[in-house]
């Protein structure tokens, strides 16, 4: 999620990731782990529970001298940890922008 | 005298076990091709055009491959087996059905085990080299779903039949091999699709985490009032054999994708803070993502 001026400066940014974030489960270290065959030990489950709702709350600041800003919001379904190409192996599966204005 | 009598009984009778040994033993395939062709469904097509067409658009039919991210997670696991000092395998011609029966082909190909050692050295082999023409001629068909994986309470039931399709109905089925046709007791159950679509495997010598959906829909959607079956949002609501996640279903579509996600966004007024006056004014962003879907969103 970002929220940027109508010059387009970003006031705000968030990032999350909801997914099974796993390890292998030997106890070393905290690192997640890709693949099958290596991942077991769970650290992290943030995933999107069925018949559930997810309420995510952000709180933004003004910038100085700012009445205005644009609030994007997108949700997306991405294979693997890099952002990927839209269309192939990442899909925006909801997108809106919201505008918020303070006298 | 006695003796060679003797012998000539022992002679026939070791004879006629060998003979009837060779008839019991099931045979198995030696190539990739030869395994197609076991589980060839070219005749389904013909009277089942429409279900055959869906079929084919689905990952089912692409099962060695996948979305793609299926071969690379093959490689990886071929590779750690290389690796790994007890796994026997140095190269990829020393996999065995064993290797892919307890890791990735209990689900992705379970006809493996009609197979010899030699067609999993020859998968593995085309694994390693990308050859995707080879791992194409070989997926979860008709046959997998209708016969070999149809019976999931054998003790009770007894296996799949040789001549027999499974499905929703008995009665004879006209078809050259599988002139049968018998009433699956899980065909319409959601323990059909769990059998392959449940995880983690770690009851085996190499762990394996793939996917974990029945577990997510046995324990989280049921329990917060789920009622439906796999059979019943994948197949029957939508695109029938095709069984395709709504992920893949339309993304451009925003009705097909609520059916899984549905996202509201709140952005509140900005306020400012009367009582601290330097604190800049804030708004407030509220998100809610509602999971309309049997199973956790994503899994794997």
């Amino acid at each position: 999620m970002t929220a940027k001026t109508k010059d387009g400066k970003e006031a705000f940014k968030s990032e999350k990731i909801y997914m099974l974030h796993a390890g292998d489960s030997r106890n070393e270290g905290d690192q997640m782990v890709y693949g099958p065959a290596n991942k077991l030990g769970f650290l992290e489950e943030n995933t999107f529970q069925p018949l559930q709702t997810k309420v995510e709350t952000y709180d933004i600041k003004f910038p100085d001298n700012t009445k205005n800003l644009d609030v994007n919001v997108e949700l997306r379904f991405q294979y693997g940890p890099e952002v990927g190409t839209i269309g192939k192996d990442s899909y925006v599966l909801y997108k809106t922008t919201k505008a918020i204005s303070i006298k | 005298m006695k003796l060679l009598r003797l012998f000539l009984i022992l002679a026939f009778i070791s004879v006629a076990l060998t003979a009837f040994a060779a008839q019991s033993e099931v045979k198995k395939a030696k190539t990739v091709d030869e395994l197609a062709a076991m589980y060839d469904v070219s005749s389904c097509k013909q009277c089942h055009a429409k279900i055959f067409e869906e079929w084919e658009k689905s990952i089912h039919s692409r099962s060695l491959i996948g979305s793609g991210r299926t071969v690379g997670g093959v490689q990886g696991a071929i590779k750690n087996w290389m690796s790994f000092k007890h796994s026997g395998v140095k190269e990829a011609k020393d996999v065995t059905v064993s290797h892919w029966t307890t890791t990735c082909f209990k689900c992705h190909l379970p006809q493996i085990e009609d197979a010899t050692d030699e067609v999993a050295a020859q998968i593995a082999e085309a694994y390693m080299k990308n050859d995707r023409a080879t791992l194409a001629k070989i997926n979860i068909n008709c046959l997998v779903c209708h016969n070999k994986m149809a019976v999931t309470h054998q003790w009770r039931d007894g296996k799949p039949e040789k001549d027999t399709v499974y499905g929703t109905k008995d009665g004879t089925h006209m078809d050259k091999i599988y002139k049968n046709r018998k009433k699956s007791a899980t065909m319409t159950a959601s323990v059909m699709c769990g059998q392959c679509h449940q995880g983690p495997l770690i009851d085996r010598p190499a762990t394996t985490q793939c996917s974990t959906l029945f577990g997510s829909y046995l324990n989280a959607y049921l329990p917060n009032g789920g009622d439906k079956t796999c059979q019943e949002c994948h197949m029957k609501e939508v695109d029938g054999h095709a069984m395709f996640s709504f992920r893949d279903r339309n993304y451009g579509d925003p009705d097909m994708v609520k059916r899984a996600l549905a996202v509201e966004v709140d952005a509140k007024k900005g306020y400012k803070a009367i009582e601290l006056p330097k604190l800049p004014p804030s708004a407030k962003v509220v998100v809610k993502i509602t999971n309309n879907a049997g199973h956790r969103i994503p899994d794997g």
